[in-house]
């Protein structure tokens, strides 16, 4: 260890954070043998002494009264009421809806953020495939399920972004 | 068993007042000692803790736990001693002047300025600690901001970052040259003392 090591080390003692037993036997050895890093030693010693024992400003007894007295009203984080709640659930289902007639309709023209016709064509193609090689499953079923799953995700969503799991 | 500060927040976000002020009771002496090292004026010091803690309290739905409540409320009990100089920007402090030279130390990473002579051992342990104590009161805000949570607080570079809003490197450099200033202020005083002597 280098006299830098050393005085980093005295500056972490001085400061209040623990040493390693050996870290701090070294440190004894190193200052008892060069004086520069005795000094230094004494200097952080010196300055973490006047830190903490600078003249502070003890607050009075009642201070957390004083405060309190000041605060305006609760400030309190809104919960979604009951209403709230189910509306949120209806607008997911009814997106989930819009967005599945849309893929089945197969992304048709109206749609502004996609590209292209050829773009709009192949991304609906994959996602029918995907949609349709899910299983056996009759396709009303699985149109349910599908929207139930997107509605579940959306209103999940949305009650998240109000601050209620 | 006492309530952790974060279910001390969430009391007090359910409109539980009283939660807060088990908050107050617990941090404010921290926030006084804080508020004394970077306000010069005591009588301005249960004014800016006041506010902070009214600003601290306003703020909590935007608290979300990412760090602990103490680093976070340093942070307004910072930006609040900010604002207080600000409002008293037009009395001219005496601080100690940085000049270009100084701004431009080596050895960040450590205590690495060899160069600069540090104060011998005949400085008597009281009589060093006395002048800081004098000279830290004449270091810039930042400085005497970094030096508090370092020596007093304990707290780490990367807290103390969080807390100042500031890079980590940039706190480094502020601690190093406010240890730097104050072995020249040392050493300037004892100079002066000796030639008057």
């Amino acid at each position: 260890m280098t006299c830098t090591d050393f005085r980093l080390l005295a500056e972490r003692r001085a400061a209040g954070f623990p040493l390693k037993a050996r870290q701090e036997r070294a440190l004894e050895r190193h200052l008892a043998e060069c004086s520069a890093c005795a000094s230094v030693a004494r200097f952080e010693n010196g300055l973490a002494t006047a830190v903490r024992e600078f003249p502070a400003v003890t607050p009075p007894a009642d201070f957390a009264d004083m405060v309190l007295a000041q605060l305006p009203d609760p400030v309190t984080v809104p919960e979604p009421s009951f209403r709230e709640y189910w509306w949120n659930l209806a607008l997911g289902v009814l997106a989930a809806g819009a967005a599945s007639w849309a893929l089945w309709q197969k992304a048709p023209s109206w749609i502004p953020w996609l590209t292209g016709e050829r773009e709009r064509t192949q991304i609906a193609d994959v996602l029918f495939n995907a949609y349709m090689s899910m299983g056996e499953v009759s396709l009303p079923t699985m149109s349910v399920v599908f929207l139930a799953l997107i509605g579940l995700t959306a209103w999940g969503a949305s009650a998240l972004a109000v601050g209620e799991r | 068993m006492a309530a952790s500060d974060s279910e001390l927040v969430r009391q007090t976000l359910k409109g539980d007042k009283r939660a807060f002020g088990v908050l107050i009771q617990r941090h404010q002496d921290a926030v006084f000692a804080l508020v004394s090292r970077l306000i010069r004026n005591p009588g301005d010091v249960q004014d800016v803790a006041q506010d902070a803690f009214v600003r601290a309290y306003k703020a909590l739905p935007t608290f979300r736990g990412d760090a602990q409540f103490g680093t976070w409320l340093y942070r307004i009990v910072w930006n609040t001693c900010l604002d207080r100089r600000e409002q008293h920007a037009r009395v001219q402090e005496r601080e100690v002047q940085i000049t270009a030279d100084e701004e431009d130390c080596k050895g960040i990473d450590g205590f690495a300025d060899e160069e600069t002579p540090l104060p011998d051992a005949a400085f008597e342990a009281d009589d060093v600690r006395r002048r800081l104590e004098a000279c830290l009161n004449r270091l810039p805000v930042h400085y005497r901001a970094v030096l508090t949570l370092y020596y007093f607080e304990q707290k780490s570079y990367e807290e103390i970052a969080m807390v100042l809003d500031q890079p980590m490197n940039t706190i480094k450099v502020h601690l190093f040259r406010a240890k730097s200033h104050l072995r020249k202020a040392l050493l300037a005083e004892r100079s002066s003392e000796e030639w008057t002597a």
